[in-house]
């Protein structure tokens, strides 16, 4: 058996879209990393944009945490989603 | 690369690694290997975005979910984790008559120390095959009021006798025992799900059957299993000015920077485990062990330990010591291992204690063509050699 699949990978896609700016930006504060891309994931799947970001001032961290920005415009959803995937969230920053 | 060298050393790492794997990793290495998780600048999200796939990608195959996927260094590290994580607090715990000294010294190492207590129960007997029914009645005969967790392997690591897992694991979900399984050996080999197995720690390496780099090794945990103590403290990016590694899983157990071009690999590794499919590669690796035990089962001097088909054959020419063996496989450009392979265990239970046998580890890659001259080739010391 020699055969295999050849070739590169697909190009390394970077889901979290950096250019992506909010008109309003809301932050579900989530933790860590692998948190916040849960978070965007999941809102993903119902068609609502987020960016995983590294939160700073505002939240109530002790050092660094992550989570995810959106439009405020979609915060009922954004929350009713995230509650729904299980995502533990810390907080919400608007 | 080495000429005219054949590879059968596939039990102690996979060789060569698919085309797309070294891929994947070159294209971390030279594209965008920043610091997963330590930051939120382009390079550092890719490379945050590959890990983050990778969990997705190893949570799917072995049916858990992308946070309870941690990566360490190796299997090894992943089973300390997971014993020292359960058992740090005390109690006491079975492991099988099989074990690699990757659970047989940490769990020794804890009892010295006073920490545990353990018991070894009989999962393979030289003398006859065990029924599953006479595994189980072992394992509750070794059973205390205290015994908190089961540690085993699924496939051995010195001949391809396997494990019942299914079993077992039904049986500690049973009777409230927490089910930790070594699967260095049977991953990407065997179908495992970790929630039709009853499973509650899953530990395996990239390296080895799912034909990833070195430097990764994996630790899963089931869904709303309760957290485990930590093995190492350091830096995992979340809340640096706390002195604790936090609650959430899996930063909450890795602490340092992730070998992320290997993670990236074993992204490909799973690809390509899953485009031949475990039914296919399990059949070719069968299909080269019976070849193998074909011929040299109809050589004189010779003895083959366990008949079990499977990715793994030990063997040793009697009266030939077997590290001369593979020195002598050596030097005709074959490469297996030889000796005890780190499983004093599983020689004693396979009668191979006194001086430890030849392992042959077949892979994907391997051919009959290649299993024909390493045959010859064995079949050539022992007429040269055998006094």
């Amino acid at each position: 058996m020699s055969s295999q699949p050849n070739g590169r990978n697909k190009e390394t896609q970077m889901r979290n879209d950096i250019s992506y700016r909010p008109q309003a930006v809301c932050t579900a504060v989530t933790g860590s990393m692998t948190s916040a891309m849960t978070a965007q994931r999941a809102l993903g799947k119902i068609a609502l944009r987020a960016k995983v970001v590294k939160v700073g001032i505002g939240s109530k961290s002790k050092g660094c945490i992550y989570g995810v920005e959106f439009d405020c415009a979609a915060y009922a959803s954004v929350r009713s989603a995230l509650a729904s995937a299980g995502v533990d969230v810390k907080e919400y920053l608007r | 690369m080495l000429q005219n060298i054949v590879y059968f050393d596939n039990a102690a790492t996979t060789f060569p690694k698919p085309q797309s794997v070294l891929n994947a990793a070159y294209e971390c290495m030279s594209e965008y290997c920043g610091n997963a998780g330590r930051g939120s600048h382009p390079i550092a999200m890719m490379s945050a975005e590959k890990v983050f796939e990778a969990r997705e990608s190893v949570a799917d195959f072995f049916g858990s979910t992308p946070e309870n996927v941690v990566f360490t260094l190796n299997t090894t590290y992943a089973l300390n984790m997971a014993i020292k994580g359960v058992m740090s607090n005390g109690g006491h715990m079975l492991i099988s008559n099989m074990e690699h000294n990757s659970v047989l010294r940490p769990a020794a190492r804890m009892a010295r120390d006073n920490v545990l207590r353990y018991d070894i129960f009989k999962a393979y007997d030289k003398t006859k095959p065990l029924s599953t029914k006479e595994i189980i009645t072992n394992i509750i005969s070794k059973l205390r009021k205290d015994t908190k967790m089961l540690t085993c392997i699924h496939s051995s690591n010195i001949c391809s006798y396997s494990l019942p897992i299914r079993e077992i694991g039904e049986f500690c979900r049973r009777h409230g025992i927490l089910f930790c399984v070594d699967a260095a050996q049977s991953a990407g080999h065997l179908p495992i799900n970790m929630e039709k197995d009853c499973i509650d720690i899953l530990c395996l390496p990239a390296h080895k059957g799912l034909y990833s780099p070195q430097g990764c090794g994996i630790m899963i945990m089931r869904k709303g299993l309760q957290k485990l103590a930590t093995l190492t403290e350091g830096g995992n990016g979340v809340n640096s000015l706390e002195l604790s590694m936090g609650n959430e899983s899996p930063e909450r157990y890795e602490g340092g920077t992730l070998c992320t071009p290997a993670i990236a690999g074993l992204v490909s590794g799973i690809e390509f485990i899953r485009s031949f499919g475990l039914h296919t590669i399990g059949g070719h690796e069968r299909k080269l062990w019976r070849q193998t035990y074909d011929r040299l089962s109809s050589i004189k001097d010779l003895t083959i330990y366990d008949d079990t088909e499977g990715s793994v054959l030990l063997f040793n020419v009697n009266g030939i010591p077997a590290d001369d063996v593979g020195e002598l496989l050596s030097d005709r450009g074959f490469c297996l291992r030889t000796g005890y392979h780190c499983s004093p265990l599983a020689h004693k239970a396979l009668g191979t204690a006194d001086g430890g046998a030849v392992r042959i580890g077949f892979g994907i890659f391997n051919t009959e063509k290649e299993v024909d001259s390493l045959c010859l080739a064995i079949r050539d010391i022992v007429r040269q050699y055998r006094v």
